[in-house]
């Protein structure tokens, strides 16, 4: 299925749960809630926490179905809200824990992955220890390949900002790479 | 340069195939001749490959997220149903409370009268008519308070006023979208009045005169599109 493809049935589902079709909500669900969990885990760095908020994503876009105003591709509104939803939960627990879990990644973990494995593995390594500003913006261009528009949509920033932010968030990546590799 | 920039921007959008075969043709030649875009598009390319990677390792939501998702939908909308009947029996019980002032002329009204009356008449010569005024007034308040409001008459909002102890009423809330027009319309082919409302939630309480039709009009009423809710009144 091509994208316009994928993107109109998002459309007519979502269209569908305004009226209640809980059929309907299904099928977007099933359509949409591999990606938007991966967006989560990888900002939330919990696999806890992005399941609640996961849920917690859902079942705004059941109550607030209504008020999609069709600006946007279906995805994107609804990545809005699991940003606005995980962002909020990185509000409330932050610093304690997100600091935790950072520690405990990088000492734990990642110098041990660094170690053993190959230079792609290196890549997903650093990937994780640059800022959670520059992951988020790699991940939606390059793994949910979004468009710029449609991340500025959700980062509630202008386009230029977007591409801008994608070479940063390189650089940045190649320094945790450098880093790593002293 | 200014050309370069804009291939630069291109890179992530050739990656994840968003471009027109023209826009990747110009790409394809920028990695041709020019190695240090080359470079560039290399690194761009890792990272795209490093995260499809990433992604097969990643944990899918779990098994049951989606019956914890309709709980909490399930749960809601209990809410909501329980809030709007609590609103419709709030907005029920408003319109029996009977308002002794649209029918009785308050007694402040009368004092009122009769003062304003004395000052006028405080002349001398005057003075005869007060005693027959007040004589006057004292009768209209006789009248007035012998024929209480022993049956509710509402002052209409779409015509004469209905008795209802004579006809049958209902609980209707009309759509947002309805307008006046639309409203009169539905009513008159009905011959259904408003005799009170609307309250708080919007809801109206409508009578007709002849109880038989109760369930045709009610019908009627259901089958219109401009109708979010309808309920007989007991």
């Amino acid at each position: 299925m091509d994208k316009e493809t994928i993107r109109e049935q998002e459309r007519q589902l979502l269209e569908r749960v305004i009226k209640k079709d809980k059929n309907a909500f299904e099928a977007l669900y099933k359509l949409t809630s591999q990606s938007v969990y991966f967006y989560l885990y990888r900002l939330l760095q919990s696999k806890e926490a992005a399941e609640d908020i996961h849920v917690e994503v859902y079942t705004q876009v059941w109550k607030n179905a209504g008020k999609f105003q069709g600006k946007s591709r279906v995805k994107t509104w609804i990545f809005g809200i699991a940003r606005n939803l995980a962002l909020n939960e990185i509000r409330r627990e932050t610093i304690r824990k997100t600091q935790e879990l950072n520690e405990t990644f990088r000492d734990d973990h990642t110098e041990n992955r660094v170690n053993q494995f190959a230079q792609k593995q290196h890549l997903q390594a650093a990937m994780d220890q640059v800022s959670a500003k520059h992951r988020e913006v790699l991940d939606l261009v390059f793994y949910h390949e979004l468009s710029y528009q449609e991340v500025s949509m959700i980062l509630e920033i202008p386009e230029n900002t977007v591409k801008t932010r994608v070479y940063y968030a390189k650089a940045a990546l190649k320094e945790k790479l450098i880093e790593m590799e002293v | 340069m200014a050309d370069k920039k804009i291939t630069d921007e291109r890179i992530p959008q050739y990656l994840t195939g968003q471009l027109t075969d023209k826009e990747k043709h110009r790409v394809d030649q920028m990695i041709e001749d020019d190695p240090e875009f080359e470079k560039e598009f290399a690194e761009f390319r890792q990272i795209k490959e490093s995260l499809d990677d990433l992604s097969k390792d990643m944990p899918s939501p779990p098994a049951d997220a989606f019956s914890r998702i309709m709980d909490n939908i399930d749960a809601f909308e209990a809410e909501e149903a329980k809030v709007s009947e609590e609103q419709v029996s709030a907005e029920q019980a408003e319109p029996e409370k009977t308002d002794h002032s649209q029918v009785q002329p308050p007694l402040d009204f009368f004092a009122g009268l009769i003062e304003r009356m004395r000052s006028w008449l405080s002349v001398p010569q005057a003075g005869w008519g007060v005693a027959a005024l007040q004589m006057a007034v004292i009768l209209i308040m006789v009248i007035s308070m012998t024929t209480g409001p022993e049956e509710t008459t509402y002052q209409t909002l779409t015509g004469q006023a209905v008795i209802t102890t004579e006809g049958a009423s209902m609980n209707v809330v009309f759509q947002d979208t309805a307008t006046e027009k639309e409203i009169r319309e539905l009513l008159n082919s009905v011959s259904a009045k408003i005799v009170d409302g609307p309250g708080a939630s919007g809801l109206y309480v409508l009578a007709i005169d002849d109880p038989k039709n109760i369930t045709a009009v009610m019908g009627t009423l259901e089958a219109a599109n401009i109708v979010k809710f309808i309920q007989k009144r007991m």
